[in-house]
């Protein structure tokens, strides 16, 4: 299925002791103009937060980190077949990248040595593949030191130390002594070892005090890697490596441009798209099964929509983040899927307009969102906590002892029937009432996504509902969902949510309330800039002073 | 200092050009085995884990039914009825063992019990062994929410060792090929023994995982710059490298580090290839269907070798997972419930099945006679790891089980409840009672008692204090 569902769409429930937990605030009145000052906070109340936030952790590649980094150092573009070997990214705290997630197997390291071998046998197979990395080519001991430098420049991401010099040319001597006998190919097993080593694997960052007891600068070297995996969730590029070498990446306006010129890469479009990939869960279509109708093309389509959509209007168009993501009324589709909305025939590249679609505004009306209920009821439960948890960033526990089994409604009701009598129902009413209403907007829509005027039991659907508040002020009305996405995109609540998913995504890591200066900074600057768009806010995440330190606890 | 080893493995020769070379450090390695049995058994503390609950139907009637797999153990353990838990799968597994709430998927509220009794026992933070933690067992949704099945938190909340659940990953990572494939279990090699020559690739391979250890070790010994918790991380990766080691050179754990193969460590057969019977997805996906004999005999053959393990004293904390909440999985096939053969397709998908129970299920409900099936094959295989921990004397005349710390514990009471949870402990030589008990308290509490009973301090929780001696 989708989406494994727990089990509180047929019956009604009862919450008891609910408090719905308070959003991240990190926008708001209390910031000040930004200045171009990259060293400071952007609010007046941040000035003395801490500069490294959270405990000191390491990151691992992820999978599609570590097969972009290959084609970008080595030039080895692995299949699908060899991709597959990388251990697979486990979720955690809705993102695979989470660091969390990053637990050391004996079969993660069966797979990374099983790939490292598939990279040297395609290195084997590559003329002249050692030429970046060296300007000589023998299997002399001066030549032995500048490969494995070469080597370790890019794929350690920063020089080798002599020790890593002496360890891998050891191995590279090893090799010829076993009887190889040219220098790529001795090279090859350096790079299968280096593949497997620490200092490739993970992005390791010095994490001793030098003084502050709480933070440490980053190194020029370790803030290209961090700038890199940001934007390209690859390593940095010899340019990029230059002006870590030179310094250029401490100087602020240095380090701007620096940035500039990454977003421009093709790199970075990829970048939104994993993003939205992570955020809206869309991989999870890719082993989607429930009706017959709803086949892998099909499901597939549906993917491709709003990558599609993210990487044209949202990254190559610019268009602001935030109000586009929720209210675009045009789209990208295929022909199949354009016959599944029934919304018109697209023009031949995909595009589609959707202003005479009542029904369809922004990345929430996409099918590839919709489906996230997991089973054939639309789940008015379901989609209302994606709401709350993805665009308002709130949670609800989990509900009490017996609440699953009472029936507050027939199971014939509609989906707007249950909800009105789980909110008549005191118990309930304190969580549901805080994201049901989220998703009154979506019951015209089934559990497929498709457009319907009546559900599954023949009851006629609504689409009126408002948008809840915290602290019992007054919720927002909506009509329809066209205005109920104008709603959403006007809120606060939901800028700085997106803020914060995508800084955990930046961080690797989920936020807590000491992340919440670093938050309001990096929406302060989101908010400052000319087209608030998803470049302007990694820019936001890169230019933040926390960026530049890390934590020594 | 806890990630440094007692062997070193690495040797370096000075080459003609002032260049170190790293050579395959299996020479070395064999040498320096510490053969000596133990003077008393070590301690050690073990979580044995099933998903999905023990519901409390199942649970009044005693050690039959769903249940009667642990009926063999009835004077081995004490057995509780009546612990509160936390509700919800992804909440409840993270607590387990821990009995405070999850700080995030991967963060649990604290250090698991098995974790505080390894750094109150040894003075390092761990023991002298191989492996820290070794986890074993099947949970299908293995990609999404570590906590659903990681069963050993560390000192900072965090995963502590690695969850194997192909049977011939965990032999070659344990047992490398070290000879003993076949019926009859060969007898591991005594210390000195002269190993087989490598060939030309198998040299290569083996520099290869030497210079990655070399830079493992580097990163977690005391030059290292990294925070503690980053090396702890490196360690396990580096445990992980080191039982990759073994498959390729063929080289057995056995007797390495400062640990002690005790009696009855033999190096047993290898497993067969095709007993692999897991499929890991997000919950996007499905566990799909698994013929239930296949699983079983997938899970004991790796009970086999993870209960061998321990009495080759390759690890003295670990954890077993047996399946399954919110997996996905779909059991097929003819299986034996309480001596009654059943088809456990009828019983359909594990989670599918508890919400179909319900928080209230009636007596008799065909909901509760087919998770009756699910608990009963989870407990089958959990009573198995403790029955073979049971098997092995040690040398004050009890066996294994008798001097650990063994729990048997799950996430839910019934359906998504932590209502009357059901835990076992063993006797952790002599400190718990066996019996059943029937206890009133929360999760916390029982975990504080059997805390305070293996002398970690603090004090039993009042009605949680009649299963300790």
């Amino acid at each position: 299925m989708r989406r494994v569902s727990f089990g509180l769409i047929a019956t009604s429930i009862i919450f008891g002791g609910c408090t719905g937990q308070v959003g991240d605030g990190a926008s708001g009145g209390t910031t000040q103009p930004p200045s171009d000052d990259i060293t400071k906070m952007q609010s007046a109340q941040c000035m003395a937060a801490p500069l490294a936030t959270g405990s000191a952790y390491v990151r691992r590649l992820t999978r599609w980190e570590y097969a972009n980094t290959i084609a970008d150092t080595l030039n080895v573009h692995l299949d699908d077949t060899t991709t597959a070997l990388i251990p697979s990214d486990i979720r955690a705290n809705g993102f695979s990248n989470d660091f969390g997630g990053q637990l050391a197997s004996f079969d993660n390291a069966d797979q990374y040595s099983k790939t490292a071998d598939a990279v040297g046998a395609l290195l084997g197979q590559t003329p002249n593949w050692l030429a970046p990395f060296a300007t000589c080519n023998d299997t002399g001991g001066a030549c032995r030191d500048s490969i494995v430098h070469g080597l370790g420049l890019r794929l350690f991401r920063r020089p080798a130390t002599p020790e890593e010099t002496t360890a891998f040319g050891g191995l590279f001597d090893a090799a010829i002594a076993a009887g190889i006998k040219t220098a790529p190919e001795a090279a090859g097993y350096v790079v299968r070892a280096m593949l497997q080593s620490p200092q490739f694997l993970y992005r390791l960052e010095a994490q001793t005090s030098t003084g502050d007891p709480n933070a440490r600068a980053i190194d020029a070297y370790e803030l290209a890697s961090r700038l890199s995996y940001l934007i390209w969730a690859s390593a940095p590029d010899s340019e990029l490596l230059d002006a870590a070498a030179k310094g250029d990446l401490l100087s602020p306006d240095k380090l701007r441009a620096e940035i500039t010129r990454m977003l421009a890469q093709p790199r970075g479009r990829d970048t939104i798209q994993r993003y939205f990939r992570e955020y809206l869960t869309l991989d999870d279509l890719d082993d989607a099964t429930r009706a017959p109708s709803f086949t892998p093309a099909l499901a597939a389509a549906m993917k491709k929509e709003t990558l599609d959509v993210v990487a044209d209007q949202l990254w190559d168009a610019k268009q602001p983040l935030v109000s586009t993501m929720l209210t675009t009324r045009s789209t990208i589709v295929s022909p199949m899927l354009a016959q599944f909305y029934g919304a018109g025939t697209p023009d031949a590249n995909g595009r589609l307009s959707l202003a005479n679609s009542p029904n369809r505004a922004g990345l929430l009306t996409h099918a590839s969102v919709l489906t996230v209920d997991g089973d054939a009821n639309a789940s008015i439960v379901e989609r209302g906590l994606f709401v709350f948890r993805n665009f308002l960033c709130q949670d609800v526990p989990m509900p009490p002892v017996g609440a699953t089994s009472v029936m507050l409604a027939p199971d014939t009701a509609s989906e707007r029937q249950k909800s009105d009598a789980r909110l008549a129902h005191d118990p309930c009413a304190s969580c549901h009432g805080q994201f049901d209403p989220l998703a009154y907007a979506f019951e015209p829509f089934d559990s497929m996504g498709a457009v319907q005027t009546k559900d599954v039991n023949g009851n006629a659907v609504r689409q009126d509902g408002w948008v809840t508040e915290l602290a019992k002020a007054p919720s927002v009305p909506y009509t329809d969902v066209v205005s109920y996405m104008n709603t959403l995109a006007q809120d606060p609540r939901v800028s700085a949510c997106v803020t914060k998913k995508v800084a955990q995504f930046a961080w690797g890591r989920a936020m807590t309330d000491g992340d919440q200066c670093m938050l309001s900074d990096i929406q302060a600057r989101l908010n400052a800039s000319q087209g608030r768009t998803f470049a302007d806010l990694i820019t936001g995440v890169a230019v933040n002073p926390n960026f530049r330190y890390t934590a020594v606890k | 200092m806890r990630y440094m080893r007692s062997l070193s493995r690495r040797t370096f020769l000075r080459g003609a050009g002032g260049v170190t070379i790293a050579l395959p450090f299996l020479d070395e390695m064999r040498t320096r085995s510490v053969w000596a049995a133990p003077v008393a058994p070590p301690t050690r503390a073990f979580n044995i884990f099933l998903g999905g609950g023990v519901p409390g139907p199942h649970q009044k009637n005693g050690l039959v039914g769903p249940l009667a797999p642990l009926l063999p153990l009835k004077d081995k353990m004490a057995f509780m009825r009546g612990i509160q838990g936390p509700d919800g799968h992804p909440v409840a597994a993270g607590a387990a063992f821990v009995g405070k709430s999850l700080v995030n998927d991967t963060t649990a509220g604290g250090p698991s019990i098995d974790n505080e009794i390894m750094r109150h026992a040894y003075m390092a933070g761990r023991p002298p062994t191989p492996i820290d933690v070794q986890g074993m067992g099947f949970y299908y949704k293995f990609l999404d929410n570590p906590s659903r099945w990681v069963k050993s938190w560390d000192e900072q909340g965090r995963p502590k060792g690695g969850l194997v659940d192909n049977p011939a990953d965990l032999f070659t990572s344990f047992f490398g090929n070290a000879p003993g494939g076949g019926p009859a279990a060969a007898p591991v090699p005594m210390p000195g023994a002269a190993p087989p020559a490598p060939s030309p690739d198998q040299k290569l391979a083996t520099s290869i995982l030497d210079t990655v250890v070399g830079e493992y070790k580097f990163y977690t010994g005391d030059r290292s710059n990294l925070s503690m918790a980053s090396r702890s991380k490196l360690a396990d990766h580096l445990d992980a490298v080191r039982q990759l080691e073994n498959r390729i050179s063929g080289v057995s754990l056995v007797g390495q580090g400062g640990g002690a193969a005790g009696i009855g460590c033999t190096t047993p057969g290898a497993p067969a290839a095709d007993l692999y019977v897991s499929v890991h997805h997000n919950g996007a996906g499905s566990g799909g269907n698994v013929v239930t004999a296949d699983f079983v005999k997938s899970f004991k053959v790796m009970a086999d070798l993870w209960t061998m393990a321990v009495t080759c004293d390759l690890f003295r904390f670990g954890f077993t997972v047996c399946c399954c909440a919110g997996d996905g999985a779909t059991f097929t096939g003819p299986y034996s419930v309480a001596g009654q053969m059943v088809d456990m397709a009828a019983a359909g998908e594990t989670h599918g099945t508890n919400h179909a129970m319900g928080d209230n299920p009636a007596d008799g409900s065909v909901a509760l006679l087919h998770n009756g099936w699910h608990t009963h094959l989870f407990l089958e295989c959990c009573a198995y790891v403790m029955e073979q921990l049971d098997r092995v004397t040690e040398s004050n005349g009890k066996t294994i089980l008798d001097n650990s710390f063994v729990l048997l514990g799950t996430d839910l009471g019934t359906n998504h409840v932590g209502r009357s949870v059901f835990y076992g402990v063993s006797q952790a030589n002599g400190k718990f009672k066996p019996g059943m008990y029937d206890v009133q308290g929360s999760l916390l509490d029982f975990l504080g008692s059997c805390k305070a009973a293996m002398g970690l301090g603090g004090a039993p929780t009042a009605g949680m204090s009649g299963f300790i001696a």
